[in-house]
């Protein structure tokens, strides 16, 4: 496993070349959290809560699905090029798992994001939103664990999207679509406390809350000792499930391009 | 190490890319594979390489089935000049083949230390003397991106060479390349080869190049092997015309009686085409010199280019009986 984590060390260190992109990216950052905290200033005009969830969970919260959306940051084409150029044969070559690899490079750039972006928007954020403080050391503990599970459920969709490319000309539509449904369902730009009960009780069983909401809830100390159990132990079993699609949608495709030539 | 026989491979599409190919490659050979454009040469070398699996036949590389890949692969090194110069042309961006080209030269071969296992201090020290060897010293802390093609190729030669390949195969590596560095590629190769302990296999159309890499060469027409020996053979059998150029202060000589194919006379000079096979070189000069003042004189022979060209023109495979097969089997 030290392999691995050293092909994550080599990617951040790599990012680090780029100078000019850690300002930038704290800029884009900050701009979108400044967005999104206008928007919701706007909406709250004064009141102090709104069904019951104040304006600093809000903000907590999407500075949270900021943190992880900004690991998260990366290019979805990178398996579609190798696909579609033949160089994917290149990867079958070197005795590693290719897919952990990918896993592994990703988190390194992910890494960089959250250390040079994130944070100091974060830090910038803090002077002049109101953000909620996290409940407890053991609840951000829970938290930053809970981020790290949300990223692989987020990678392993974006894999089987992207494995896609074996048999599509083009998967750029998909993962835009994905991107969005993510967004949209995951509670990323509306805080699922603001969704109807109906539809939160369906994305219960979808692998989307396991993603923000669940990091943001932790956070905020908002679940009991059974709660947290039952949602880690939920994010566990869709890294299952996505890990086995994911599995059987790369083997195949691989056996394609084995069988059928690439 | 590596030996097939009747091998085949045909695509769902029905297209069949190798034909029944029945070859031995032994250990550290410098193999050359030849052939127009869809000869077989790329779907060979996946084949080889386990990327594909065979339809039909036999093969094996290091004692096991390619396409089962269990303990192959760390012994492989693959440079795909095709891709590589597509990059440059359409930017695919990171991971176009061995190397990234948005990390630096130095951290690539890091992470490709990382891959084969190299140990830190082993893999810092090999760095440095590939480096040295192919001129990349001066480009260790430059993205791979930003390198030239001829840099990058040297760069992905080196990334192959620093986890000492027992296989190395090269696809077009020449691709783009000036001649300098085609010169020094040449040099590694070559003394790689010799050392014996690596096996190269080199797909290329660059015939100036493979002569100086590869005394055997293994022709392929439309997925079939037809010639399979040295690159010397391949030469004699299928000798194109050689050429003498002759000036003179008067009257130009007269050719006489010999085998000549045809001949241009403008003022002082004179050109003629004949197969050497036929005549030699050396008579039909020394007759043509007593016969006249001659003030210079240049004979050319024909290139392996030239004869190579011949035989994708002419689609003459006539080499006799012992050149197809199994080779040193």
């Amino acid at each position: 496993m030290s392999r691995y984590i050293q092909f994550a060390v080599i990617r951040f260190k790599s990012k680090t070349a780029y100078r000019f992109d850690y300002f930038l990216g704290i800029l884009n950052t900050l701009l979108s959290f400044v967005v999104y905290y206008s928007i919701y200033k706007a909406l709250y005009s004064g009141q102090s809560y709104i069904d019951g969830v104040s304006f600093s969970m809000v903000t907590t919260s999407f500075l949270i699905s900021l943190g992880l959306g900004s690991a998260f940051h990366k290019n979805e084409m990178f398996l579609q090029d190798k696909i579609k150029q033949g160089t994917i044969a290149n990867e079958l070559l070197k005795p590693v798992n290719f897919k952990l690899r990918m896993l592994f490079e990703d988190a390194g750039e992910g890494a960089f994001n959250v250390v040079f972006n994130f944070l100091p928007t974060a830090v910038i954020a803090a002077l002049f939103a109101h953000l909620s403080t996290p409940s407890g050391a053991l609840d951000l503990i829970l938290c930053i664990a809970s981020v790290m599970l949300g990223y692989i459920v987020l990678w392993q969709i974006s894999f089987i999207v992207q494995s896609l490319s074996f048999w599509l000309f083009s998967v750029w539509g998909l993962v835009t679509i994905k991107n969005v449904l993510i967004n949209i369902f995951a509670g990323a730009y509306i805080p699922m406390w603001f969704m109807p009960e109906r539809i939160r009780s369906i994305l219960h069983f979808t692998p989307f809350d396991s993603i923000y909401f669940m990091p943001v809830q932790l956070y905020l100390g908002q679940l009991n000792e059974m709660q947290v159990a039952l949602g880690f132990a939920k994010q566990l079993v869709w890294i299952a499930v996505l890990y086995v699609i994911g599995e059987v949608c790369w083997r195949c495709g691989i056996k394609r391009l084995v069988v059928q030539g690439g | 190490m590596i030996v097939m026989k009747e091998l085949e491979k045909t695509f769902q599409n029905g297209v069949t890319a190798v034909d029944g190919v029945s070859l031995h490659i032994a250990k550290g050979e410098a193999v050359g594979l030849i052939g127009a454009n869809g000869a077989g040469k790329t779907t060979l070398v996946k084949l080889i390489c386990g990327l594909y699996r065979e339809s039909g036949g036999f093969i094996r590389a290091f004692g096991e089935k390619p396409s089962e890949r269990k303990h192959t692969r760390p012994y492989i090194g693959m440079v795909t000049g095709s891709q590589i110069t597509d990059s440059y042309i359409h930017d695919f961006g990171r991971g176009v083949s061995f190397l990234y080209d948005d990390m630096t030269l130095s951290l690539n071969m890091q992470l490709i230390g990382n891959i084969y296992s190299l140990p830190k201090k082993l893999c810092k020290e090999r760095t440095e003397e590939l480096a040295a060897r192919l001129e990349l010293s001066g480009f260790m802390h430059y993205r791979v991106g930003q390198l030239s093609l001829g840099q990058r190729m040297k760069a992905e030669i080196a990334a192959c060479l620093l986890f000492s390949p027992e296989l190395l195969i090269l696809d077009e590596p020449f691709i783009g390349v000036d001649v300098t560095a085609k010169q020094t590629i040449c040099d590694i190769l070559r003394k790689l080869a010799a050392a014996g302990n690596t096996t190269v296999i080199l797909t290329t159309h660059d015939m100036a190049e493979l002569e100086r890499i590869c005394p055997r060469v293994v022709l392929l027409d439309k997925g079939r092997l037809v010639y399979n020996g040295s690159l010397d053979r391949l030469k004699r059998s299928h000798l194109g015309l050689s050429s003498l150029h002759l000036r003179s202060a008067g009257m130009p000589p007269d050719p006489g009686d010999y085998p000549i194919e045809r001949y241009i006379l403008e003022n002082h000079e004179l050109r003629l085409y004949y197969d050497a096979s036929h005549i030699g070189s050396k008579e039909i000069a020394g007759s043509l010199i007593k016969g006249a003042d001659v003030s210079d004189i240049l004979i050319e022979k024909p290139t392996i280019e030239q004869i190579v060209k011949k035989i994708y023109k002419e689609g003459n495979y006539e080499f006799g009986k012992h050149d197809r097969g199994i080779g040193a089997l």
